[in-house]
């Protein structure tokens, strides 16, 4: 079914998601009024349109720092395993409902409240990269995808290279592009800080814009 | 693994315990706990809870649904995860 999804026997509703999906993940820059409001036309309120985009950003995310990171894909029964224990985790987890729906980050930009604190986090908590740098990575991920987010600083050409593939391309990334990045003096702890915020901002992108043309 | 996950100043012992045990009960390293937990000051909680919650199906979808849109977007991303 994932092959052709247009075609596939299941309802309305779950293809409409995952069409809200495919331009989430492939072609962010042509979401729009209309898209919403084809959603809208076969049932999807925007409730059920959030929670769709939640999964499109939580996927998104962990695709690319899999990818990155080349972790170990867990098989069959391990699947399942592993999806139990994540929905333990998030019950163990689940802090205050936030009150409101989205509310606007630095720039304008709508998002989530609990994604805005999470950035915000990223962004400035101390770490092994300086923070000017974190933000000029997330700037640099995001205009890959044609927004125009104004990078604080030059990144370096290793630096470049790795961040266009996270962002566009994420299965492309090799052991040599990590290893060009620690050749150029990265420590892993600030190798896996870019990589976090890089994966972070790519994946916002799709989220950004369905946030955008929901609420804004 | 490109970068050594396992080995982190920055994780506190519990978590390390908790890995372990996740190792044991998942039959592999489960990569998103390793990722967290190796840096876990880097990540809000509610972030991290926001992330996880859709997977269990919510705004009508279910459980089955957020699976599939998850199957879904990893392909479209061409990963194995």
């Amino acid at each position: 079914m994932l092959e052709d999804w247009t075609r596939a026997d299941i309802p309305r509703r779950t293809r409409a998601a995952l069409k809200l999906l495919e331009y989430m993940t492939v072609h962010p820059r042509d979401i729009d009024s209309a898209l919403i409001d084809d959603l809208k036309e076969v049932g999807l309120d925007n409730l059920a349109i959030q929670e769709a985009a939640n999964v499109g950003f939580h996927y998104n995310l962990i695709t690319r720092v899999a990818d990155a990171f080349d972790f170990p894909v867990p098989q069959g029964v391990q699947q399942e395993r592993l999806a139990r224990m994540l929905n333990f985790i998030g019950k163990l987890l689940r802090g205050s409902s936030a009150e409101e729906i989205w509310i606007r980050g630095d720039g304008g930009v709508i998002r989530p409240p609990e994604v805005e604190k999470g950035r915000e986090q990223l962004l400035e908590v101390e770490g092994a990269t300086d923070p000017l740098l974190r933000r000029s990575v997330e700037a640099y991920v995001i205009s890959q995808w044609g927004w125009d987010r104004q990078e604080s600083l030059d990144l370096p050409a290793e630096l470049k290279i790795f961040l266009k593939k996270l962002s566009l391309h994420a299965y492309r990334i090799l052991d040599e592009d990590i290893e060009a990045l620690q050749l150029a003096g990265y420590s892993d702890d600030m190798v896996y800080e870019i990589t976090i915020v890089g994966a972070v901002g790519a994946a916002l992108v799709g989220l950004e814009a369905v946030y955008q043309y929901l609420y804004g | 693994m490109r970068i050594d996950l396992l080995r982190s100043e920055h994780r506190p012992w519990y978590m390390s315990f908790g890995l372990k045990f996740a190792q044991w009960r998942v039959g592999a390293l489960p990569g998103p706990p390793l990722t967290i937990s190796y840096k876990p000051g880097f990540f809000q909680r509610d972030f991290i809870s926001y992330i996880i919650r859709a997977m269990a199906g919510s705004g009508g979808w279910s459980k089955g649904e957020a699976e599939l849109f998850a199957s879904f977007v990893s392909k479209q991303n061409s990963c194995q995860f």
